[in-house]
């Protein structure tokens, strides 16, 4: 993974904030509610008093709310949860069996696969 | 066939029919609960399942849509979720996460199952951002999206935003997805993907300046930005 290099190391909660660059590279855990009370109330009074920053913290809010509206909430296929009822149903039998074995024939749409 | 669910009884250790070095397939219930087994019937849990766990469906199935990316291997995946789910549902302790740990059994039936044999590799033309478009993402807007951008990405249509998403590396999209659609804590979204709490972190960040990068193209291109606007 490309992105391993950055470990818990990163995250050091005694980072001293003193500048608007410290304050704007906590924008996510401060709006992602991660922050420690300490720093949450250091960067909330930087805030007040730095209009550049609020409005960025804005404008990263916004995007937040954008995705959580636009991303999600797709409804399931109708019959769904009907057919998973019944599919759980049959893994039920097959576990009251001597033999268990769940078979899913109904997902079995996607062709081949490779045997690992 | 879904070989390796198959030889999956239930009274297996989680995760021992799993390809070596794969992620646990059903991880484990909390320590912190009491293991309801042997007080519950067969009908009792049943009843459990589908009042407490069934219930995810509505938010499981666009997850599955944002990792599998087209309708059909989504439904496969949410019902293949659940089968593990049921089957391991005895050893789930009530009072711990069970959200967390249906989304753990997502992701990782996906990681398993389907990211290697998608559908539609190529459904998207541009597939995947690659690691170094999201590197110049950063450079160039290391501060974010600027007010006029975010504005105009009001006016982008659904299947712009979820194609964008849908356009980031895995790991990112998920990461994304978990915590802003989700609404998870960093520490679920490390134990939902098997990863340390500053890798998720760092997921997030350039998950989430990718996207914007992204959009703030999209917006660019159908015009709802002005070229140069933005510039405070």
């Amino acid at each position: 993974m490309t992105d391993d290099a950055h470990d818990d190391s990163t995250y050091d909660p005694a980072v001293e904030i003193n500048s608007c660059d410290d304050v704007l590279s906590h924008v996510f855990e401060f709006l992602d509610h991660e922050t420690d009370d300490r720093r949450r109330a250091v960067i909330a009074e930087h805030l007040e008093e730095c209009s550049p920053c609020l409005r960025q913290f804005g404008i990263e809010q916004e995007f937040k709310a954008l995705v959580r509206r636009r991303c999600g909430g797709d409804a399931p296929p109708p019959g769904l949860r009907e057919r998973i009822k019944l599919q759980l149903t049959s893994v039920s039998f097959e576990e009251d069996g001597t033999q268990i074995s769940v078979e899913q024939v109904t997902i079995e749409r996607t062709g081949e696969r490779p045997t690992a | 066939m879904p070989e390796e669910t198959a030889s999956n009884s239930p009274d297996d250790q989680p995760g021992t029919a799993s390809a070596p070095g794969a992620p646990v397939e059903v991880p484990e219930a909390g320590e912190g609960g009491s293991r309801t087994d042997t007080a519950e019937t067969r009908a009792e849990r049943d009843a459990r399942f589908e009042r407490d766990a069934l219930p995810y469906l509505d938010q499981l199935y666009p997850a599955a849509l944002r990792m599998t990316r087209n309708p059909a291997d989504a439904e496969d995946l949410v019902q293949e979720t659940f089968v593990k789910a049921y089957s391991a549902f005895h050893q789930f302790a009530e009072g711990t996460n069970l959200k967390a740990w249906l989304y753990r059994i997502l992701t990782n039936t996906y990681i398993n199952s389907y990211r290697k044999k998608q559908r539609q590799p190529q459904q998207y033309p541009t597939d995947q951002v690659q690691d170094w478009q999201l590197y110049a993402a950063e450079e160039h807007s290391s501060s974010g999206l600027r007010s006029a951008e975010i504005e105009a990405l009001d006016h982008l249509p659904d299947s712009d935003i979820k194609e964008a998403l849908q356009q980031l590396p895995e790991d990112f999209r998920l990461a994304v997805y978990l915590a802003d659609v989700e609404g998870f804590a960093y520490k679920e979204i490390a134990e939902i993907m098997g990863t340390p709490i500053g890798t998720v972190m760092s997921r997030l960040h350039r998950g989430r300046r990718g996207l914007q990068k992204l959009l703030g193209d999209y917006a660019r291109e159908r015009g709802f930005v002005r070229a140069g606007a933005g510039e405070e």
